[in-house]
């Protein structure tokens, strides 16, 4: 461990590194808004009596539960322009992908909340004359939005750290930029470590948000 | 169609409900096994029985919450057995449930429960639908509760919420499931009461299921007694309660007495 620490590069270079949180930031928001949008309607489509709808529910969990990020990642930013002729940013790529991922995962949370609730208050619902639609809008989605928070937290924290894997095609977030100063100047400690106290510093932030949402929970079940 | 006709035509006018040989099994075991019976409008019919006899079950089909496996029922000009979604919802609009947890929906205020059905589905402005719910709250001793959420009431005052929601929707019958049987002693009272007061209010149409003798002989028209799926005894409150012919009646009559 002959290694010279010389965190002074930061000083010089950690504005750059940090900026890279603005895009890893701007990449995760729109992926966790849509993972949580499509997690929400692949949950409502599982329990849905239409079979064909449970069934696209049941296999696009399966095959974007099992895909690997990285792999859904390339396949999205260099193997669909060559069948699709449609090439995207790869910002763009990266949402995508991380979309994907995150609601396959999503949707698996709020089923398990949406199964927490008793059968019971679908009945009551159904009772007063609620259409299906209705119970899952005004009755068991608002219960299992709450009940599933901490575990919806967890998925986004998912999403947020594969934006990691955007490095591989060139979103300038934190990684790549690490990556490029550390080619540069030959400190990957430094610029490293910087990465990994920024991306932990964003998820601990956002976390820290999510719990904060918890909070407005003003009933409780009975 | 013409069945519908061909009934109307040979049954009295006033029938509300109307059972025929009705079966209903889940899977291999048997819950209803061929009810038959007429309930007028108007009318208060009690329901008894050991747990577990298909009281529930007769309640939850009569809305459709449950298919029946073979008979006929028919609720006002409507047949329930192989209704269409729409029909159903039909029913269930001009029918109040009240269930024996109440089951109100906890993430909603006292009012937001009585409100949400009005307004979400018989499309009544926020201002109005509320106006009608503090109505409603005042009849059942609610007012001051309005903007308490379910987990801080007492399980009398959920029940008096939830008969509140029920009535939200101006049904033209009502369906009590053991409304008082989850509840201490001492606040079913309040509950029966408000009972007795829809009841006198609104002339409803109402079957109770209760093993609450004294408001059933002082609501009740009729009452009835279901064992193991069949309708043991049938007869008006009075000879029910006080001359039961059913040894099978008597014993059960008995024992609920006994329990108290
Ligand atoms: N969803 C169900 N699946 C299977 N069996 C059921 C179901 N609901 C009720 N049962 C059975 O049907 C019988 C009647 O139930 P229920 O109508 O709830 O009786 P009660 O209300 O008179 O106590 C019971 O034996 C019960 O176990
Ligand atoms: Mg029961």
């Amino acid at each position: 461990m002959d290694y010279k620490f010389q965190f002074g590069v930061l000083t010089d270079y950690g504005p750059y590194l940090a900026g890279g949180l603005w895009h890893a930031w701007w990449t995760s928001l729109p992926s966790i808004v849509l993972t949580t949008i499509l997690g929400v309607v692949l949950a409502a489509m599982s329990m849905s009596r239409k079979w064909i709808l449970r069934g696209f529910s049941l296999v696009f969990v399966d095959l974007f539960r099992t895909l690997p990020v990285v792999v859904l990642l390339i396949w999205i930013h260099y193997v669909m322009p060559i069948l699709t002729g449609i090439s995207l940013s790869p910002t763009m790529s990266s949402i995508i992908a991380l979309s994907l991922n995150g609601a396959a995962l999503a949707c698996e949370a709020f089923r398990g909340g949406l199964e927490a609730i008793p059968t019971t208050q679908a009945q009551a619902a159904q009772s007063l004359g609620f259409s299906r639609w209705q119970v899952m809008r005004y009755v068991t989605l608002p219960q299992a939005a709450f009940t599933t928070l901490p575990s919806l937290t967890n998925v986004h924290i998912t999403v947020i750290k594969n934006v990691t894997v955007t490095v591989l095609i060139a979103v300038p977030e934190v990684m790549f930029r690490a990556q490029e100063l550390t080619v540069q100047f030959f400190r990957p400690l430094e610029f490293y470590t910087g990465a990994a106290a920024l991306y932990v510093a964003l998820i601990w932030g956002y976390a820290l948000f999510m719990r904060s949402l918890e909070r407005l929970q003003k009933w409780q079940p009975i | 169609m013409a069945t519908n006709l061909m009934l109307a035509a040979t049954e009295p006018a006033d029938t509300y409900i109307r059972f025929r040989d009705v079966q209903k099994s889940y899977g291999a075991v048997s819950v209803l096994n061929g009810i038959s019976l007429d309930v007028a409008k108007g009318e208060v019919l009690v329901l008894c029985g050991p747990s577990g006899c298909g009281k529930s079950t007769l309640l939850r089909c009569i809305n459709g919450l449950e298919p029946i496996s073979s008979g006929t029922i028919s609720v006002g000009e409507h047949r329930v057995d192989g209704a269409s979604q729409d029909t159903l919802q039909k029913i269930r609009l001009s029918t109040g449930f009240v269930f024996q947890n109440f089951n109100l929906f906890p993430h909603m205020t006292a009012l937001e429960n009585i409100t949400i059905a009005p307004r979400k589905i018989l499309g009544l402005p926020q201002r109005e639908a509320a106006a009608e719910g503090m109505k409603l709250l005042e009849q059942v001793g609610m007012a001051e509760k309005a903007n308490v959420y379910p987990f801080q009431l007492s399980g009398g005052q959920r029940q008096r919420v939830a008969i509140a929601r029920a009535l939200a929707m101006k049904p033209s019958l009502m369906l009590f499931d053991e409304p008082t049987s989850a509840l201490d002693p001492e606040m079913r009272e309040e509950v029966l009461q408000v009972i007795r007061q829809v009841h006198h209010e609104h002339n409803m149409t109402m079957i109770v299921v209760t093993h609450e003798i004294g408001f059933a002989k002082s609501v009740a028209s009729r009452a009835m007694l279901l064992d193991a799926g069949r309708i043991v005894e049938e007869a008006s409150a009075r000879v029910f309660f006080e001359h039961p012919v059913e040894e099978r009646t008597r014993r059960f009559l008995r024992a609920i007495s006994n329990d108290l």
